[in-house]
């Protein structure tokens, strides 16, 4: 049974015939996901009749929102990564086809296989059973991010990520002081974070392809076992140790502060599967520096947010909300900081 | 009331009111929205009643206003004096009293708070 579709899908019916070759095929549920500021996703069932995707199909439907943040992929080169990271081996979810053309549904958009369960961090973190099955979890994503590392560059279908020409943390730290001197204010602990990180930089780990968003709410959970890992729009070269340290920056614990990884676990599961996976011993020292590095992309981020609202291109008290987050990470950067010995 | 200034006791009512007779009607959608609603009048009421403003604190410090203090580190990338350290955490800790104050209490008790 056809579901009635909004205005802006009527076209994606007739595209989809076409692009999966079948005899009919008909859209029996269309339903927008929660989450997503950056892009929407939308629940799509269909029955197809004829061709190599004959039966019937639940997918997402992923296109971008009406705002979007500049450093943020578009949804060609978010489905080639899924293309490259999915032949990896990585638990991403299958991409299944790419629309360029605007005129369809007004953005270009692609659809993939949905996956079970459920990415919403706060509530993963205070669940009954996380003492359980957490380690497992965490040492399932430490290989999971293991297979992902293992990608290095060239990649010929992921020529639109430039390749950091000299150190990765050393780029990071350029690229987030051009955004501090877009804002319209100073903000001195994110400086101090920045000469520090400068200052502190480790050597090297090499390049390798990093999801750059590796974090609790960005994996997909069921019954305690992960089910697919989303949010490929930051993907980027660069130090293995970044994406560690992302996962394990205090601002994506969620509350959960106790347990390092994600909020979910100990630090022990994740570098065990990690390891084991990758063949590489993770230097444990390294990473608060990549935590701090965590804390000011977050921060950045955040602060880019608020002035979306302060300036007027988008009035939301949500912006203006995630915009104050900046202080949460600058006492947790001050905190960092000051452990390592300043 | 002249021009400029908050009338906090309207604010702390306006608060008490839409926590005890709207909110707990809100469901779905509308609770989140609601709940984020919550927030931006706690912070409002905290920035009108706050003692010390967060950008004072720095100045008082003897670092000036934090505009001129990101300049001046990004000028000068020496290591940072303890002076300089106390200074920057007694400004996030006076923007956090406004902002987040459950944050702020949880980093000084929580287990790996002070050091996360």
């Amino acid at each position: 049974m056809a579901t009635d579709l909004a205005p802006r899908f009527v076209a994606l019916g007739p595209w989809l015939q076409g692009a999966l070759g079948a005899r009919s095929m008909a859209i029996a549920r269309m339903e927008k996901l929660s989450g997503g500021a950056i892009q929407e996703n939308w629940l799509i069932e269909l029955v197809v009749e004829g061709g190599p995707r004959a039966g019937a199909q639940a997918w997402v439907l992923r296109t971008d929102a009406p705002s979007t943040i500049s450093t943020s992929l578009g949804r060609p080169e978010e489905f080639a990564i899924l293309r490259v990271v999915h032949a990896a081996g990585v638990t991403a979810p299958e991409p299944i086809l790419l629309c360029e053309d605007a005129g369809v549904i007004g953005r270009p958009f692609y659809l993939m296989a949905r996956a079970g369960g459920s990415a919403q961090g706060r509530k993963l973190v205070r669940d009954p059973g996380l003492a359980s099955f957490g380690p497992a979890l965490a040492e399932r994503l430490g290989a999971e991010l293991a297979k992902l590392h293992r990608v290095r560059p060239p990649v010929a279908d992921l020529a639109f990520l430039p390749v950091p020409a000299g150190h990765p943390a050393l780029t990071r730290i350029a690229r987030y002081r051009a955004d501090l001197d877009a804002l319209p204010e100073g903000h001195p602990v994110l400086e101090l974070a920045l000469n520090w990180l400068e200052a502190n930089a480790p050597p090297p780990n090499g390049v390798v392809l990093c999801h750059t968003d590796y974090r609790t709410g960005n994996y997909m959970v069921e019954n305690g076992a992960l089910t697919a890992i989303l949010d490929w729009e930051f993907t980027s070269w660069s130090d293995p140790d970044e994406d560690i340290g992302w996962l394990c920056a205090r601002c994506w614990r969620f509350g959960n502060d106790a347990l390092k990884v994600g909020g979910i676990a100990g630090l022990d599961p994740f570098l065990k599967g990690y390891e084991a996976a990758s063949g590489r011993q993770v230097d444990r020292a390294r990473l608060p520096y990549w935590q701090v590095m965590a804390e000011l992309r977050w921060a950045v981020i955040a602060l880019q947010q608020g002035e979306r609202c302060r300036s007027g291109t988008e009035v939301t008290q949500e912006l203006a909300l995630t915009g104050l987050m900046a202080a949460e990470m600058e006492l947790n950067i001050l905190n960092l900081i000051e452990g390592a010995g300043a | 009331m002249s021009a400029g200034q908050i009338d906090t006791a309207l604010l702390r009512a306006a608060q008490r009111e839409f926590v005890e007779k709207i909110l707990p009607g809100l469901t779905g959608e509308n609770r989140y929205t609601g709940a984020m609603l919550k927030r931006a009048l706690d912070v409002l009421l905290a920035q009108a009643t706050s003692e010390t403003a967060p950008d004072a604190v720095p100045q008082a410090a003897g670092f000036g206003a934090p505009g001129a203090l990101a300049a001046a580190l990004r000028a000068d990338r020496t290591a940072p004096s303890p002076a300089l350290l106390s200074a920057l955490r007694g400004f996030v800790e006076a923007k956090l009293r406004i902002s987040n104050p459950k944050f702020l209490e949880e980093t000084r008790n929580g287990p790996e708070g002070a050091r996360s």
